[in-house]
């Protein structure tokens, strides 16, 4: 039993390799699975494993009101939307280091302070964003996208101590790289020597989307209710070394 | 005969690279040869690429290319 049973949990970036994961994950324990993405076509195929499924799209706010207006109110929302853009510091512009700031971080936070202003989340909630261990230690040419990661774990701190009145929890998941989504995108940019190096330091070697999935669904349910602020790092143990 | 969007790209590029000798760029530079170079240096490059050009190198053709009037010639 995952107490997960008939809960109204939206995903955030369900068309994604980890948002997609965490969705089917959901589904599987009963959940009443909502899908937010932006691209209907990708939410269309999502159909077996989503509930309901809506058009979001971070960079379109003003269409944000009538989604969460049409809404009853959440138990939970997984936040795994993000963008990774690899670039070398000396290259970044103050545009493009926005961009992803305001993707990863700004946005994102952004579409739950409508939530919560809408009163669209229940009292015993339980809110989870997805960050990234690059946002707890630096890897070259991700200076944006650390830089926005680290930024989440402050917010989450910040947000568990705001909504804990309301007995909201608000958790993040730091996860390693995995070879999907984003993972993926990395691998195109190395050498596959380079990237069976990166996995290799891994001491459990490599993870997958459902190990992101597994640990979500956790902090969704009801077996960490006393549980918030916190920063779940999912890594196979990368970071210890 | 440098045209004014590659001495731009060369300017960018050489301001971008750290390890880069000031003046140390030119046409027939075996870039992949040089101290300096390795993969951030290859994707400090793929950028200011596409910032100066307006469009992207693709990498299949960027493997290919040895000398920055290879590089010049995708422009
Ligand atoms: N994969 C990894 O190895 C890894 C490791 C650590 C952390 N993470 C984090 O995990 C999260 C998910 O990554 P992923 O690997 O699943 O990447 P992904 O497959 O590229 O998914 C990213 C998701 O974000 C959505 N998105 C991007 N910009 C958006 C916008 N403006 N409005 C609405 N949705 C937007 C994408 O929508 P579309 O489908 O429409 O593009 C997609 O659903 C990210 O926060 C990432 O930083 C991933």
């Amino acid at each position: 039993m995952s107490g997960l049973t008939d809960k109204r949990v939206a995903v955030l970036g369900a068309t994604g390799a980890i948002g997609s994961a965490i969705l089917g994950e959901l589904h599987a324990a009963h959940a009443h699975t909502l899908a937010f993405a932006r691209s209907p076509e990708k939410l269309a195929s999502l159909s077996k494993i989503a509930a309901e499924s809506y058009v979001v799209d971070l960079h379109k706010p003003e269409a944000w009101e009538a989604v969460v207006g049409a809404n009853a109110p959440l138990d939970g929302l997984v936040i795994a939307t993000g963008t990774l853009e690899i670039l070398p510091f000396s290259v970044l512009t103050p545009e493009k280091f926005a961009e992803t700031l305001g993707t990863n971080v700004i946005a994102p936070a952004d579409f739950l302070r409508c939530l919560l202003r809408a009163k669209k989340l229940n009292t015993g909630a339980s809110i989870v964003f997805i960050g990234s261990i690059s946002g707890i230690r630096g890897a070259a040419g991700h200076a944006a996208y650390s830089a926005s990661k680290s930024a989440l774990i402050g917010l989450v701190r910040t947000l568990a101590l705001e909504l804990a009145p309301r007995n909201i929890r608000v958790n993040l998941i730091s996860p390693g790289l995995v070879d999907e989504g984003m993972g993926a995108a990395f691998r195109a940019h190395v050498t596959p020597e380079q990237f069976a190096a990166y996995v290799g330091a891994y001491p459990l070697g490599a993870g997958s989307t459902a190990d992101v999935a597994g640990a979500v669904s956790f902090l969704l349910s009801p077996a960490a209710r006393w549980i918030s602020g916190h920063d779940l790092v999912v890594d196979g143990g990368a970071t210890l070394r | 005969m440098t045209t004014p969007h590659q001495a731009t790209f060369f300017l960018e590029l050489e301001a971008s690279l750290a390890d880069c000798p000031a003046g140390g760029l030119h046409m027939e530079l075996r870039f992949r040869e040089q101290p300096w170079w390795d993969s951030l240096a290859a994707l400090t490059l793929l950028a200011v690429f596409d910032t100066t050009f307006g469009k992207p190198l693709p990498v299949e053709e960027f493997m290919k290319c040895e000398t920055l009037a290879d590089i010049c010639r995708l422009a």
